[in-house]
């Protein structure tokens, strides 16, 4: 584990699991690679896409009957 | 004797309530011990220690810690399996996801949801505390319709609302990451508790890993996810039944002490049985002919 911490990382992990903390971390995993988890969360869908995807689909939100 | 007894009466009343009203109870219930000279004030400070520690679970965590805790548990999900780069199925999978996770009970997340194919011939599937969920190729193949592989994500959905990955965090840890981030209010932070503090990240990202990865979660656990994932169906009208499919031709592809779903997870029977057991109707009916289309469009090459 790392021993070179930041007066920022100190304000700003004392918030808990966070982006600091995530980097302090990586400091002592430097195999792991976040690019595909990056990547993931860039993937997006609107609310109207899903609209559309009930829609498109047949299907009925808060239909609670399922056999469709 | 009555010392001692008073003592254990104020430690197992504060293991019998809740964990909110712990601490409130506690401190009366040792004020009135330190007045009363049933106890010393040094033993009720003890106790109030004691509780404020018992009381610490996994509820204190806020849902942007699970979101970082779900990040790294996803990179080393990524370590382990190569992601699949095809972009229709990332992006069929996202909006089936999107949409069963807004029928969930917590559609929403510090992050959102976001759901990755895993470039992988064993049946698997993963879902971090932070809403990331990966489905491999061998478990999509195992569905034949989009009503089966709604259940798949449906089922890791309910990992996430069921909180199972943060359950498997062990108790100690718990309670000594946050013991450390409630120094924060005593404004005595510093460099040691960051370390400290990124010990115990790193500490829990390895016990959910390893109960995810290598030990699987409980047959409880993997019952509920199913029957989490029998009610999202049902409310946005997949047919639930399909996950009872899905599992019958899981049993079929499924190695016998295969390193995957085999070794992680009950066997498809022993849920199906279960799903059964709780009354739930499983008829197989014909999928919908516009949902077949759409699946078969954004997924029929990987099948």
């Amino acid at each position: 584990m790392g021993t070179s911490v930041t007066g920022k990382e100190i304000a700003l992990a004392g918030k808990g699991f966070n982006e600091e903390v995530e980097a302090q971390y990586r400091k002592s995993n430097k195999n792991l690679d976040y690019t595909w988890i990056n990547q993931m969360e860039t993937m997006k869908v609107s609310p109207e896409q899903v609209e559309d995807f009930i829609a498109g689909g047949n299907l009925v939100f808060d239909a609670e009957g399922g056999n469709q | 004797m009555k010392k001692l007894s008073c003592y254990a009466i104020i430690l197992a009343l504060a293991a019998m309530i809740g964990c909110a009203a712990v601490e409130t109870v506690t401190t009366i219930a040792t004020d009135v011990g330190v007045q009363s000279g049933a106890i010393t004030k040094a033993q009720g400070e003890s106790i109030r220690k004691s509780t404020q520690a018992v009381s610490r679970s996994i509820e204190d965590f806020t849902p942007e810690q699970e979101y970082y805790i779900g990040r790294s548990v996803g990179a080393i999900v990524l370590g382990k399996y190569s992601a699949l780069s095809d972009a229709k199925v990332n992006a069929y999978l996202n909006l089936l996801g999107q949409t069963l996770a807004m029928a969930s009970d917590m559609p929403e997340l510090f992050g959102g949801y976001h759901f990755l194919a895993l470039d992988l011939d064993d049946i698997n599937a993963f879902a971090t505390p932070g809403g990331h969920i990966f489905v491999t190729r061998g478990l999509i193949r195992c569905c034949k319709t989009e009503d089966a592989l709604a259940a798949v994500l449906a089922h890791e959905i309910g990992h996430i609302q069921l909180r199972h990955g943060m359950k498997a965090i062990e108790k100690g840890r718990v309670t000594e990451a946050l013991t450390i981030l409630a120094q924060e209010s005593a404004k005595s932070f510093g460099s040691e508790d960051v370390i400290k503090l990124t010990q115990e990240f790193g500490g829990a990202i390895s016990d959910i890993t390893n109960t995810m990865i290598n030990n699987g979660y409980s047959r409880v656990y993997e019952y509920n996810a199913d029957a989490a994932s029998v009610t999202i169906l049902k409310r946005i009208g997949y047919n639930h039944a399909a996950l009872a499919d899905m599992l019958n031709v899981m049993a079929k592809q499924m190695k016998p002490g295969g390193n995957d779903f085999a070794k992680t997870h009950p066997s498809p029977q022993s849920r199906i049985a279960e799903l059964k057991d709780s009354g739930i109707a499983l008829t197989s009916i014909e999928p919908s002919a516009v949902r077949k289309e759409r699946f078969i469009k954004a997924v029929g090459h990987l099948l």
